[in-house]
């Protein structure tokens, strides 16, 4: 769409003229084209509504909400200016859900790009079954994160979980993996990265395997193998790619809710503020006290964080490519 | 000059009009939201204002409509039927509809229904809730004739006291959603040599020392008695409240004014039942982290008794009907001799368009059947004092500690403020952390400072609601 075609008064004997006495820098829009946008967003501006109507409009909204004391069921909604956002500075349960979140996304999102990236390029060789590895890998991805949960709550399970009883064998004694500060947040986790590592193997290993294969060729030629031909070729034409991931995985990582709620729910569950994270923090203080204020300022925090984690590592790979 | 056959408008302008357009849209969209809005107007209710009541006595009502019901309690369903049966005899062209969910999603679902003017005819709902709705000016009080029934002695004194707000009584009393008892093992008591359940709370640490099972290695395979340790929510300080107020605090107390409040757990009652959790993990070891807890401990055998509400007698018919138990009162403290009572009620939505009809059905979901079918059914004790329950005590002899309590003993309940639940959640988020804390046993130090940094949070939480009062 857009595509400006030479018209008549372009064309011809008559355009070296005009060109040479009037080079024009704007674009201009023939009747025709004009209507052809017209229909084209037309076309568009029922999606286009839909998607303002439940995105940007609750983004605006929540931005202005935060600066006011807002309670649903109350009619005054006074506005406090920034006292939500200063109120958060001081407020330790917001930083230590901020903290938490932190921990929670760089171990996710690290350490299930390093699963991937290997697995990715081993099953892009000539390994025998790679579809099912790939589809034993992707499995976690497509079951719903409610009931895997719950699967692996019980596989944390002090006294009836597998996981102690498979540590039992060589005679470890039962841990508390969702009951102790130090175990609680290291093992959702682990959870999380056994969900998330097959749709990043997914995403490199079709990176990959768009790398063109005389790349490899040549590598090969000059005598590159193995660690040599990964750090000199793939790695560096996987680099989008691998943006892609870190992008995605990160915003993923930040915006953690179910995984945490479900295997904190209970009476056999993790401390209190151990497990907090930003989304748990953000519906307990909406929903549950009903401050929607100090819950929309806290959404405003978290949507800076991510869009500038994001902004950073579109910075750090656009750098390393340059140096590249 | 130039003259352009074509008339047309520059890309860049398109895009910057379309872009303006998009922007203004966005904004208007906005603009509402940023004035403080009155309730909206109420969309038209499903039933016709036809007034209940419009045809004489045994002649089917022509009131056609639909009563929609909404609950946090999933385990009243059958309640709601059953009434709606009764009720189609009477109403044969009023259908209800029942739909339920877990507490705190309905505590979501009906503020966001009702601040919007919208929301179900009927719901139920506890203090913390309907007072925001009464503030709000989000609900009306009963009308004369509902009001004098209610008040005509069918129930306590201290369950309209406590369903009363600014001297009006918005909803009929529902359920009591508090009482509680000990449920012990009764074989596993012979077991041990105990033959009665405790009486206090010494005692219960004490029957819980011979309780507890151990394997080779010291782990608890089974708890003397089952403390609520960990988890989510304001269950854990609600039950940290169960021995508290009977060791003479509470989350928060009452200023000199009557109208302010400060936490009334910064004392020697606070630090003493802290003391109690601590000794009850790390000293004597009769609880754990590690193992099952609450009703489902209970349940599998794994604990040998625990404090609960009379809804657990349901569920152990349910999972472990063969299970010998009993339930004796809540033990008694050095302070106080008080068992929980709260009081929750049934009401209308100010917004229904037949408030008549809808009384008629609240009325009906409060009667002396439907209270006795109720705690059947669900396990929640209906407040009404006039229900003869030796039936249904004979048949589930559970059930005598809550329906007929000790005389002597003392019922509280939630303060009526919003900010509770709050309260509640944060101390119970700080407990959790305490109780893992094995540094705390035998150092009162450290059991003072805990307590003091919870009150101070307690007390903070009262400023920012504009309720603290020293």
């Amino acid at each position: 769409m857009g595509t400006v075609r030479p018209g008549p008064a372009l064309s011809g004997a008559t355009a070296p003229a005009q060109v040479a006495v009037a080079p024009r820098r704007r674009l201009r829009v023939r009747r025709s084209d004009w209507e052809r946008y017209l229909f084209c967003y037309a076309m568009l501006a029922p999606v286009m509504a839909i998607f303002a109507y439940l995105r940007i409009i609750p983004i605006v909204q929540t931005f202005e909400i935060s600066f006011y004391k807002w309670d649903m069921t109350q009619p005054v909604k006074p506005f406090i200016g920034a006292d939500n956002y200063v109120g958060m500075l001081t407020d330790e349960r917001f930083l230590s859900a901020l903290r938490n979140t932190t921990i929670f996304s760089f171990a996710t999102v690290l350490g299930s790009v390093a699963l991937a990236l290997p697995v990715a390029v081993l099953l892009a060789g000539r390994v025998r079954f790679t579809p099912l590895y790939q589809a034993i890998f992707f499995l976690p991805v497509i079951t719903p994160m409610v009931p895997m949960s719950v699967a692996w709550k019980w596989i944390y399970d002090p006294t009836h979980g597998i996981l102690n009883y498979l540590l039992s064998l060589v005679g470890v004694a039962p841990i508390g993996w969702l009951v102790y500060p130090e175990t609680a947040l290291w093992a959702i986790i682990a959870m999380s990265i056994w969900k998330v590592v097959g749709y990043n193997m997914v995403i490199l290993l079709v990176g990959i395997k768009n790398i063109p294969a005389v790349y490899f060729e040549a590598a090969r030629i000059d005598g590159a193998a193995g660690w040599a031909l990964f750090r000199a070729i793939t790695l560096p034409l996987l680099r989008p790619i691998l943006l892609v991931v870190f992008v995605t995985s990160t915003i993923n990582a930040y915006n953690v809710f179910t995984q945490v709620y479900v295997m904190t729910l209970g009476s056999q569950a993790a401390p209190g503020n151990v497990l907090h994270v930003l989304v748990y923090e953000i519906y307990q203080n909406g929903f549950q006290f009903f401050r929607m204020g100090y819950a929309s300022a806290e959404a405003v925090v978290l949507t800076v964080i991510v869009f500038a984690l994001t902004l950073f590592q579109f910075w750090v790979m656009r750098r390393q490519q340059a140096l590249a | 000059m130039s003259f352009d056959p074509h008339p047309s408008l520059s890309r860049r302008h398109f895009l910057i009009l379309t872009g303006l357009a998009a922007s203004a849209g966005v904004l208007q969209a906005c603009l509402p939201a940023s004035t403080p809005s009155p309730s909206q107007p109420a969309p038209a209710a499903t039933a016709p204002a036809a007034g209940a009541g419009n045809a004489g006595p045994g002649v089917p009502n022509t009131t056609s409509g639909t009563i929609n019901v909404w609950t946090g309690y999933p385990e009243l369903e059958p309640l709601y039927k059953n009434v709606a049966q009764t009720f189609n005899q009477t109403y044969p062209k009023v259908s209800v509809e029942v739909l339920s969910s877990t507490l705190r999603e309905m505590e979501q679902k009906l503020s966001t229904a009702v601040s919007a003017g919208q929301g179900p005819e009927v719901f139920d709902i506890g203090p913390n809730i309907i007072v925001k709705f009464i503030d709000g000016n989000l609900a009306d009080p009963l009308p004369p004739d509902v009001d004098q029934y209610v008040k005509s002695g069918i129930y306590s004194k201290f369950t309209l006291d406590y369903l009363t707000y600014n001297g009006k009584l918005y909803g009929i009393p529902l359920l009591d959603g508090g009482r509680d008892g000990v449920y012990y093992n009764k074989a596993m008591f012979k077991e041990a040599g105990l033959d009665k359940p405790p009486a206090t709370f010494d005692e219960m640490m004490d029957m819980a020392k011979k309780l507890v099972k151990t394997d080779a290695s010291g782990n608890i395979t089974r708890s003397g008695m089952s403390l609520r340790l960990s988890g989510q929510g304001s269950g854990i300080a609600e039950k940290f409240w169960f021995i508290l107020r009977n060791y003479g605090g509470d989350p928060v107390v009452q200023a000199q004014d009557g109208t302010h409040w400060h936490n009334g757990y910064d004392n020697d009652a606070g630090r003493q039942t802290l003391q109690y959790y601590i000794d009850a993990v790390h000293k004597f070891h009769v609880d754990d982290q590690k193992v099952k807890h609450d009703a489902e401990a209970f349940e599998t055998e794994s604990t040998a008794m625990f404090i609960r509400e009379s809804w657990v007698i349901g569920e152990v018919a349910q999972k472990n009907p063969k299970l010998d138990y009993s339930v004796a009162p809540m033990p008694k403290g050095p302070a106080r001799w008080d068992t929980m009572a709260q009081p929750w009620g049934i009401y209308v939505n100010k917004t229904a368009s037949d408030q008549a009809l809808a009384y008629e059905f609240t009325k009906a979901a409060t009667s002396k059947d439907a209270g006795l079918f109720q705690t059947k059914s669900s396990g929640w004790i209906s407040p009404r004092q006039d229900i003869d329950w030796a039936a249904l005590t004979r048949e589930i002899p559970q059930y005598d500690v809550f329906v007929n309590p000790p005389k002597d003993i003392g019922f509280y309940a939630y303060p009526k403020f919003p900010a509770f639940d709050e309260i509640l959640t944060k101390m119970a988020d700080r407990l959790t952390n305490a109780y893992l804390d094995a540094s705390l046993k035998d150092n009162p130090d450290g059991i003072a400072k805990t307590i003091k940094d919870m009150a101070a949070e307690t007390d903070s939480i009262l400023k920012q609601a504009n309720l603290y009062a020293a």
